[in-house]
């Protein structure tokens, strides 16, 4: 395999892309590491968030930067959230039912090694004051949420928890476990059922409904360098959730249900995965079956430290906010594509 | 730009006021001008000397404040990781021009050109050099070398 590998590599030239590439804007690099990214519509505006430190995970403590356009070509900076002795990160937006605007993300307080991961929520009305970041309570200590789903009056999560070892106070970040988690605030989370029985490595999930309410889940796994992942289903009220492996890695992942009743994921993908054997990691968009296929639909200009892309579907165009470092070091970049030629694509398949 | 003014209000004001001072000692009392000014040099050599040698990653913070972006791309692909050498050369740039300025003797052409070409090169910093700090400081320079001149005159 390993030889496979090594001479994909060699036959072709390093750095292209045979899926088809839809073209992107850098629209921020103030910092040396700008990543972690979302996006959302917020009474007619995008918003922007992602966080700024000086590298993907030591370093200065992160902030998290949220930009706001009008039309998606001009951004400027709205808000600067910080904590602290904390750093922050990826940072994900919801709109509360009442209308209230929220961040949901993960504080960590790293002094060399991690003593305790914990998510905050902040609020906003305007997108341009927030309250300070707060940790979330009814989730078990050392715990994180990597998105955050409203359906009716609740919103869903599945928080990845860890204890602490007694001696060292050191976060157990390689014994971890899932469960979901339903709030109707925000703030305060109750569970759902009964914690998943799946692998100490899991990190990012994600929850999404279809109209008809069913629950569609994926979860990574595998720890930084994650080449497997899980997805599930479940029906309301979403304490029974079937749980399958899936036969992609999952980074920075998210999902979007398009129109046309089809599920939309756009993931970071490893070289190993990847059918042309490039040797960077690219972000890429496929079409993602119920039943755990998938089919490539298009990638992103990206290379290495790349993916985490905010979606946002609006007047039939896909918005996309992601990040990557294929100009340097790791940037915002921001692209829009036609649902219209996400259909074709899905129609036609690989290019 | 607002966030920054807000998260570094103190230090530069604290900067503007210092180059302020620097810059009316050099036109009233050139010698205490010319001590502060070696002072300063020799600070940024104790900086530099963390910086390059210490933490490199705290370059990086100067990055961000740039308005310039072409000086963004230098500082985080060639000062960064090159912070070394490069580090290297400022701590001993600072060295001299921090004895050249101690001195009782006038200041050598030499060592007025470099403060001025130095203060030039970190102006687009913007709020990371304390704008516009640096270009107060040049009108220092600028009286020490017109002292200077007229001392060689007289």
């Amino acid at each position: 395999m390993t030889l496979l590998l090594v001479a994909c590599q060699e036959e072709r030239p390093p750095f292209s892309y045979p899926l088809r590439t839809i073209s992107s804007e850098k629209i921020w690099d103030r910092a040396f590491h700008n990543a972690f990214v979302d996006l959302i519509e917020f009474r007619g505006q995008l918003l922007c968030t992602f966080r700024e430190g000086d590298g993907h995970v030591t370093g200065k403590k992160g902030k998290i930067r949220v930009l706001s356009s009008s039309d998606g070509e001009k951004w400027k900076p709205l808000a600067l959230l910080r904590k602290k002795g904390i750093d922050l990160r990826n940072g994900k937006f919801s709109i509360r039912p009442d209308g209230t605007l929220m961040l949901t993300g993960l504080g960590t307080d790293y002094r060399g090694k991690v003593y305790e991961w914990f998510t905050w929520v902040a609020y906003s009305e305007d997108g341009r004051t927030w309250t300070p970041p707060r940790r979330v309570r009814g989730i078990p200590s050392n715990n994180w949420f990597y998105d955050l789903t409203w359906q009716d009056s609740f919103a869903y999560a599945i928080p990845m928890i860890a204890g602490t070892d007694p001696l060292t106070g050191v976060v157990q970040s390689r014994q971890r476990y899932m469960a979901l988690f339903r709030t109707r605030d925000g703030m305060n989370y109750e569970q759902v059922g009964n914690p998943f029985d799946l692998s100490p490595l899991v990190g990012e999930a994600l929850v999404r409904f279809t109209p008809n309410k069913d629950m569609f889940l994926l979860i990574r796994d595998g720890g930084g360098h994650s080449v497997s992942a899980y997805y599930g289903q479940g029906r309301p009220p979403y304490d029974s959730l079937a749980i399958l492996p899936l036969d992609h890695g999952l980074g920075g992942p998210n999902l979007l249900y398009l129109p046309n009743e089809t599920w939309l994921l756009g993931t970071r993908e490893w070289p190993e995965e990847r059918p042309d054997c490039l040797n960077e990691a690219v972000t890429v968009f496929m079409q993602l079956q119920e039943d755990g296929t998938y089919r490539r639909l298009f990638v992103l200009p990206s290379e290495g430290d790349t993916a985490y892309p905010g979606l946002v579907l609006k007047d039939k165009m896909l918005h996309i906010a992601y990040y990557s470092g294929h100009e340097g070091w790791p940037s915002i970049y921001y692209s829009k594509v036609e649902v219209d030629s996400i259909y074709a694509w899905q129609e036609i398949g690989v290019q | 730009m607002l966030d920054q003014i807000q998260q570094y209000l103190i230090p530069w004001s604290a900067g503007i006021m210092i180059s302020l001072l620097v810059t009316v000692l050099c036109m009233r009392k050139p010698l205490y001008g010319r001590r502060l000014l070696a002072i300063l040099f020799l600070l940024g050599m104790l900086a530099n000397v963390y910086l390059a040698w210490i933490y490199p990653r705290d370059y990086l913070v100067f990055g961000q404040f740039t308005f310039l972006d072409s000086y963004r791309r230098f500082i985080y692909l060639i000062l960064f990781r090159q912070a070394y050498w490069m580090g290297g050369l400022l701590i001993l740039a600072h060295a001299y021009l921090a004895f050249s300025y101690w001195r009782n003797e006038a200041v050598p052409t030499p060592a007025i050109i470099g403060a001025a070409l130095f203060l030039l090169l970190i102006t687009p910093l913007g709020f990371g050099a304390a704008f516009p700090a640096p270009l107060i400081l040049l009108f220092g320079i600028f009286y020490l070398y017109k002292n200077n001149v007229e001392r060689a005159e007289a």
